[in-house]
């Protein structure tokens, strides 16, 4: 609503600017007009009373535009305005004056559902295949997520970002989660300070991609970096306070993220990270640093590191604790062709309450994706190797190991949509030994 | 250097090399409006400023015209300071901010008729151009 407020006062600027004009002109037009009483001034006076004609004429379109407006439902961005109309006194410039207004109602005219003030995008996706994807014990056609992404246009330096997912459990119910929910001050290009619910700033897929399908290129994520609620090994969310940012180094840039919230806990199986705090007070954290190549041969290449320890506890009878420590690093390889991404976690989680040491697990995945003109095929293998005695990964659902092969495609349909098939064979390594294979078929959009 | 383009009819825009989401799409809109010229026989200059001042060099946005074939001579793929870069983008009315690796940006093309006037913007992604061409 800002936004609207300061178009309205722009138009509004441009007719008492004209009012105003009028009020500068009469006085001197009536001074030179003094002691002439000849064909001159009554010349004078019929082109001012044109003039005022004019004016009216002119105010009265504007009050026109500010009436559309009001009636707009989208509030806009200012489309670069023209200047406020000018200061004039004779026909020709507020003929002048009348072309500014015809573009402010072109303006009016142009302006489209996007400028709200409010960018709101959504996604979606549905499927079918041989499994879910999510849930390999169920088959056939699924609904995937309905995902709604904001991005209000604030201040110079106030920024802020909600995402709003609805998503389709095992059990067919359907839940709504406020996925990001973060409010954040740029200090400059080089740090914000996000403070609420986002992503956790490990790896690269964690915040590079959000819940929407669509703007990922394969169909899925790798398993053990799903979200929390399907199967995620690691807190894909944290609730706290992330100091983020960039700086120009070399031929490249640093990209640095600090962060510290909640202690994420377990129920039921699946990680939980705590939105309304958590009440013992235990406070996870971690770092990523890495360096993006932006010239020279390694243009594209983005190396990184990173690492995120937290006390995770469960609701087990009794409760075990974890100090769950994950560090590794990941390689990304992004250009107009290339879509190549390595990531590695390990392990060294401390069991707190059991005594029964430290347990030592990894995983990771390789991906390599190419943009062809047809679509982006690629190809994909994860694997982990999960301690089985380690309370934390016991605790969890998706705790179990496995190797993980994939081999799909993406195909853009049009700007907005596309279609994604994947062929995979997943190998379960200690829980159980079942072996799967799958045929799975998305249609994602963006709106 | 905008200056330059007077006397053309101007279709401006942002973009940057790294996206491969949102600004090809736009891409492919002002494409869209490039044939709708063409078929009318009207000429147009084809301005896209890059929001990443740090990546969006002259050698990254030549490889991405090669990338894209987007080599019309029309075309120009700006850089510019990153002060200058968002002075720019506020004046126009492109709001962006840089988000982990990527740019948050809208979906925005800002037209100037050929003495350089502002004419009319829209976001493609939403909205129709044809009124604007």
């Amino acid at each position: 609503m800002p936004r609207t407020t300061m178009n309205f006062s722009r138009y509004r600027m441009g007719a008492l600017a004209l009012v105003a004009v009028a009020i500068a002109v009469l006085p001197s037009a009536a001074l030179s007009a003094t002691g002439k009483q000849d064909p001159e001034l009554a010349e004078m006076q019929n082109k001012l009373d044109q003039s005022l004609q004019m004016i009216q004429a002119l105010t009265e379109r504007v009050r026109e535009l500010e009436a559309k407006q009001a009636a707009a439902t989208a509030a806009a961005t200012p489309p670069a305005a023209p200047p406020a109309a000018p200061v004039v006194a004779d026909n020709s410039r507020l003929e002048a004056a009348e072309q500014k207004l015809d573009q402010l109602e072109k303006e009016n005219a142009s302006r489209t559902a996007d400028d709200t003030g409010l960018p709101l995008h959504g996604f979606a996706d549905v499927g079918v295949g041989t499994h879910n994807p999510i849930n390999p014990a169920l088959k056939g056609t699924y609904v995937g997520n309905l995902d709604f992404y904001l991005s209000p246009r604030l201040g110079d330096h106030t920024r802020a970002l909600f995402e709003m997912n609805t998503e389709v459990g095992s059990d067919g119910t359907v839940g709504v989660d406020l996925e990001r929910a973060q409010i954040g001050y740029q200090f400059n290009d080089q740090a914000t300070l996000w403070v609420g619910r986002y992503h956790t700033p490990y790896g690269y897929v964690n915040t590079a991609l959000h819940h929407g399908s669509w703007i990922n290129n394969t169909l899925r994520r790798p398993r053990f970096l799903q979200f929390e609620d399907n199967g995620g090994i690691m807190p894909a969310h944290t609730v706290g306070l992330w100091l983020t940012g960039s700086t120009h180094v070399g031929g490249g840039k640093v990209l640095y993220d600090f962060y510290a919230g909640n202690s994420q806990e377990i129920f039921g199986g699946v990680l939980d990270m705590r939105n309304a705090g958590n009440t013992n007070g235990h406070m996870g954290g971690g770092a990523r640093l890495a360096y993006q190549f932006s010239s020279g041969t390694a243009e594209g290449l983005m190396l990184g590191v990173h690492a995120f320890t937290a006390r995770i506890g469960d609701n087990a009878m009794p409760a075990n604790a974890t100090r769950v420590l994950a560090y590794g690093g990941y390689a990304v390889y992004d250009t107009d062709q290339w879509e190549d991404i390595a990531e590695i976690y390990l392990f060294d989680d401390r069991d707190i309450n059991g005594g029964s040491g430290t347990h030592r697990s990894n995983a990771g995945f390789v991906q390599f994706g190419y943009r062809a003109t047809w679509g982006v095929p690629y190809a994909r293998y994860e694997r982990t190797v999960l301690e089985q005695t380690d309370p934390y990964f016991a605790a969890l659902e998706g705790g179990g190991s496995y190797h993980r092969v994939a081999l799909g495609a993406r195909f853009d349909l049009d700007l907005k949509s596309a279609v994604k098939l994947e062929l995979a064979n997943t190998r379960l390594t200690d829980r159980s030994l079942e072996q799967y294979s799958e045929g799975l078929v998305q249609y994602a959009i963006r709106f | 250097m905008l200056t330059d383009l007077t006397g053309h009819r101007v279709i401006l825009s942002m973009a940057y090399t790294r996206c491969h989401n949102t600004c090809p799409a736009t891409l492919n809109e002002l494409q869209r409006m490039q044939k709708v010229l063409d078929g009318r026989g009207e000429q147009a200059s084809f301005v896209i400023v890059g929001y990443d001042a740090d990546n969006d060099d002259p050698q990254s946005w030549h490889l991405y015209r090669l990338n894209h074939r987007l080599d019309r001579p029309n075309w120009h793929f700006l850089t510019g300071t990153a002060r200058n870069v968002r002075r720019l983008a506020q004046q126009l009315g492109f709001e962006f901010w840089n988000y982990d690796t990527h740019v948050m940006h809208e979906s925005r093309v800002v037209f100037f008729d050929s003495k350089g006037l502002y004419s009319g913007a829209v976001s493609p992604a939403t909205g129709d151009w044809t009124a604007l061409l």
